[in-house]
């Protein structure tokens, strides 16, 4: 067979998928490496020529992402929310890391990040970037977990409201009001550090 | 407020912000101030409150498609200015443009693509690629004109200009119904169509690259664009799909093909016929997981919604009611998420929406084609022989597995323990043994599988010997142990990479589905065989085994086409050329005589059958394979004219099939009721009915309750029917109609047939009231499905009861 070989790595990653599930944010760090070399590859090959005008639709990233997953053998998709709620903080990851990379390259800061559509609101804010929304991401993650999750399954996977609706079993109208806080509240605080680039959060 | 200082306020306001949030948020930011005020006392909060919502309102405030309009009116790019935007894609905005050429201004659509869509050869490969588009001249496609790069870097792509509403848009504002609606289908069908034979594929049909004039004609964009776009193996296709239409193999960045097109127009008519697009969840990501999990799309009749019926002139039920049946089988079979699993051609899917429009009945049901292919099936089963002749066929299985073998070593002590097997073998069928009168064909292939691994130890040789029990379990009959056995073998061989074995196993495990009438396992098991086979190391005998049985059933199960003839052409000419055994050759010479069955091209099987007599004639040990030969050659005779001639080939096959398996045999069985049917157009109808009355107590024993041996009872009507014993016919006439409508898709032909023959026996009895609804039955199932020349004259018969019958006609009693 021609498939992915079907390691032992099926368990491991059934392991950490459900300790990860269960708050221990250490074992996406595995599952990141598992897979990130051909993401990264990807990744790279789309981002590769991007001028600040275009927009990307890593669609290809988000394939790939569940190509491999799923070919990890004994991944089943028992848990949705789970799968999706990895694949969101895995492509955010993804996005974050090679934000770093370009920010490492150009000290000048102020790097134009391509996005997702569903993350076009990001970039009405002046020079705003994905560090900063990363960084934005943490603090609501502290206050609240489950917003910062539906933020990762709308803006970085591309899910869409009846979708992120249908995986959190809640309503299209309860991600609606929540989504509409979260995106005011980050845009807030964008702002914020964007007017403070060097603050220390 | 310090960073920190926020958000710790916030974290410890949460609640009360969320719920503030949510009370105010609907109030215009002039009067939310106040209203604020009014309803939050603290200070800080309504700050807070405040900075928010503002917050949110900026944010919101991005609009959709932010890329469109980056580009002002006026602008120019090339030798193009640009006039307005007029649409955005997955790869671009679109802009009309217009060009000074000659003191004329001509008006052009021109697309910016995104960056990541090309690669630094874009220009140069349009311009070589030029010549190869142009040949894309049809009226439905909109010619591209030019490619370039804007002076900022981008690329872009110039195309005719149309001026048209895209296909979902016109259809709903003109409240189109479904016929309309697929008449207009047909003509995206037709440019689709028309650019495969030039090899272009699109890759991206959706119903806003097709766009419909005032006139109700059809154009097709960006047909051409999919070869512009890079192809360097990561992202190629997926970049430039949409989601919500791009095809399994898109979505899964795997090789897309003509079959892709095909996917994109079952979206597109799923949208046309039920306003929204097959999959609800949208998203890449969503559609992602739907492709890795194959799950398809829901059938359309239960994705309607009251508006969609509206737009349509129908009511809820009536539109669900239409998109029933042949609807929903037309679409589904345009997006099964295995490409080898939809319609072979966008040719015939168009066939297959003419055929809809013009209310006969289409192949996507699962209809078997006509009489003939039905017969074809039937006895295309190979003969249930419970006699010694298939315990030889085993040994001789066995041995010929063995001589497959290459490398010969221990060759000696292999053939000692497998005449140690063999012998135990018969010792265990051995009465004495079983302590059972006889054993059964059955009970002794299974006791020589369970047994032959105590036997033989080396892995490969032990698949081998298996797959030799498992073919003649097949061979004889036992469909269920022969489907697990090759289930096994095949798993067995994919886990060792042993994938000659697997192919061998796949192509037999297939053939058990297709007999079974499992139509969709049998084809994505043989497509899978053919895949394998055709992979190297190897054997061409494998290869050529899993060509004619994937062409052979893909034909006789409706999925006709001109490659899958010259398959079997091939195929008999690579037993040939490459001196296969007589068994693989016989084989490949009785399929291509049986397609060429199918194709109504009886004369031109016929000299391939009497080559096939002439292989078995060699073998001493092929009376049932000859028998069979004698059967069809009888059955070719009979139906091109030659009824006289036909007569001794019947005996012949008769009596062979007796000699080698018995006169309860399937084989004997089925030459029965055609011999018959010669009999009675030679006029000796009285002969028939003692044939077919002396064999019916065999009958009944043996097929019992199946409906695929009822011709038995069909021509016995007929013979009684043909020599005046009218009740009699109008009895088992009644027994066949119970028996079919307990087994058969009530459309199929056979119950059009077994209406026919009551009609008959009633009119024959003056009872014209109670023929009439028989004979209408018949010419509904028979006239507009006959596509052989039997059928044809089936449906003749029905169409003159049925003027015989109808009262204006029918004579007063």
């Amino acid at each position: 067979m021609t498939e992915e070989s079907k390691s032992d790595a099926g368990g491991d990653v059934t392991q950490l998928l459900k300790r990860w599930s269960e708050g221990n944010n250490e074992s996406l760090d595995p599952l990141f490496n598992m897979v990130y070399p051909r993401l990264r590859q990807i990744a790279n090959a789309l981002f590769r020529g991007e001028s600040p005008e275009s927009m990307l639709q890593p669609t290809g990233v988000v394939n790939e992402l569940f190509i491999k997953l799923v070919r990890q053998h004994s991944l089943r998709f028992d848990n949705r929310e789970h799968f999706f709620s990895l694949a969101a903080s895995l492509m955010r990851r993804i996005l974050i890391d090679h934000a770093r990379a370009e920010n490492r390259d150009k000290r000048d800061g102020g790097v134009k990040v391509p996005m997702h559509e569903a993350l076009v609101w990001v970039s009405t804010i002046p020079s705003a970037d994905l560090l900063d929304i990363d960084r934005a991401l943490e603090e609501l993650q502290r206050i609240d977990p489950r917003k910062s999750r539906m933020v990762e399954l709308r803006f970085f996977l591309g899910s869409t409201s009846e979708e992120t609706a249908d995986l959190l079993n809640i309503s299209k109208a309860t991600v609606d009001r929540e989504i509409k806080f979260a995106r005011g509240w980050l845009y807030e605080r964008l702002q914020f550090h964007a007017a403070r680039p060097d603050s220390p959060v | 407020m310090q960073a920190d200082g926020a958000a710790t306020f916030d974290a410890a306001h949460w609640e009360e912000l969320q719920s503030l949030f949510a009370r105010f948020e609907n109030i215009s930011p002039s009067e939310r101030e106040k209203a604020l005020e009014a309803g939050c006392p603290d200070a800080q909060l309504r700050r807070r409150v405040l900075a928010l919502l503002q917050a949110a309102d900026a944010a919101a405030q991005e609009p959709a498609a932010a890329h469109i309009g980056k580009w002002r009116p006026d602008a120019i790019i090339g030798p193009y200015r640009l006039v307005r935007a007029i649409g955005a894609g997955g790869i671009g905005a679109v802009y009309l443009a217009e060009r000074l050429v000659d003191g004329v201004t001509l008006r052009s659509a021109l697309k910016i693509l995104a960056p990541h869509a090309v690669d630094a050869s874009f220009v140069e490969r349009f311009y070589r690629e030029q010549q190869h588009l142009a040949a894309l001249d049809h009226p439905n496609i909109t010619r591209l004109l030019d490619a370039g790069w804007a002076e900022n870097g981008q690329p872009y792509l110039v195309m005719e200009y149309v001026e048209g509403t895209h296909l979902d848009a016109y259809c709903d504002r003109r409240h189109l119904c479904i016929a309309d609606r697929l008449r207009l289908f047909l003509q995206v069908c037709d440019a689709v169509r028309y650019a495969h034979r030039s090899l272009i594929v699109h890759l991206d049909l959706k119903p806003s690259n097709i766009l419909v004039s005032n006139l109700g004609k059809v154009k097709l964009l960006d047909f051409g664009t999919s070869k512009l776009i890079r192809l360097d193996g990561n992202s190629t296709s997926t970049v430039m799909a949409t989601p919500t239409y791009a095809s399994p193999e898109q979505l899964l960045n795997r090789p897309v093909s003509t079959a892709s097109d095909v996917y994109g127009l079952g979206t597109v008519l799923f949208e046309l016929l039920v306003g929204r697009p097959p999959f609800k969840n949208a998203s890449a990501a969503a559609r992602t997981e739907a492709a890795v999990r194959e799950i398809e799309p829901e059938l359309t009749f239960r994705a309607v919604t009251p508006d969609a019926a509206a737009r349509r002139g129908l009511t809820e039920a009536r539109l669900r009611q239409a998109l029933r049946g042949d609807l929903a089988a037309i679409v589904a079979a345009c997006l099964h998420s295995q490409p080898r699993d939809r319609y072979p051609s966008v040719d015939i899917l168009s066939e297959e929406i003419k055929r809809y429009l013009s209310c006969r009945p289409v192949l996507a049901r699962g209809q078997s084609l006509s009489y003939a292919a039905m017969k074809f099936v039937r006895r295309q089963r190979l003969p249930v022989a419970v006699s010694c002749a298939v315990i030889l066929t085993v040994a001789f299985s066995l041995v010929y597995a063995w001589s497959q073998q290459q490398h010969a070593l221990h060759e000696a002590e292999r053939s000692v323990r497998m005449q140690t097997f063999l012998f135990s073998l018969f010792k265990m069928a051995n009465p004495n043994y079983t302590g059972k009168p006889v054993a059964t064909v059955p009970e002794f292939l299974k006791v020589g599988m369970a047994k032959l691994p105590g036997f033989i130890h080396e892995s490969s040789d032990l698949r081998a010997a298996q797959l030799g029990l498992a073919e003649s379990m097949f061979e004889s009959g036992s469909y269920a142990d022969a489907r697990a056995a090759f289930a096994k073998i095949a798993a067995e061989a994919d886990a060792a990479g042993d994938m000659a074995a697997k192919a061998e196993a796949e192509i037999y495990a297939g053939a058990v589905e297709f007999q079974d009438g499992k139509i969709a396992q049998g084809r994505i098991l043989a497509a899978d065989a053919l895949k394998l086979a055709r992979g190297p190391a190897v054997a061409s005998r494998i290869r050529v085994l899993s060509e004619i049985y994937y062409a052979f059933n893909e034909d006789n199960n409706g999925f006709r086409t001109e490659e899958n003839l010259q398959l079997l052409r091939a195929a008999v000419r690579d037993c040939r050329a490459l001196q296969l055994p007589p068994r693989e050759t016989a084989l490949a010479l009785s399929l291509l005589a049986g397609d060429l069955v199918l194709r109504g091209s009886d004369l031109e099987a016929k000299p391939i059958f009497e080559q096939l007599l002439a292989l078995y004639t060699a073998d001493p040990s092929s009376l049932c394979d000859r028998s069979e030969v004698y059967g069809w050659l009888a059955w070719i005779d009979d139906a091109t004219g030659s009824v006289d001639a036909s007569l001794p080939l019947f005996r012949k096959a008769y009596d062979g099939y007796v000699a080698c398996a018995g006169s309860d045999s399937r084989g004997a069985l089925d030459q029965l009721p055609y011999w018959a049917d010669a009999l009675i157009k030679t006029g000796r109808a009285a002969e028939a009915v003692n044939l077919l009355e002396s064999a019916l107590p065999t009958w009944r024993r043996v097929a019992g309750r199946s409906a695929d041996q009822s011709d038995m009872l069909y021509f016995l009507t007929r013979s009684y029917l043909a020599t005046g014993r009218n009740e009699d016919a109008e009895k088992y006439a009644n027994e066949l109609l119970e028996l079919l409508n307990g087994n058969l898709s009530p459309e199929s032909r056979d119950v059009g047939a077994a209406h026919m023959v009551l009609g008959e026996a009633l009119a024959a009895q003056r009872r014209y009231a109670e023929a009439q609804p028989h004979a209408q039955a018949a010419v509904r199932l028979l006239v507009h499905s006959a596509v052989s020349p039997y059928g044809r004259q089936q449906g003749a018969e029905a169409t003159q009861l049925l003027q015989r019958v109808s009262p204006a006609m029918a004579p007063q009693p």
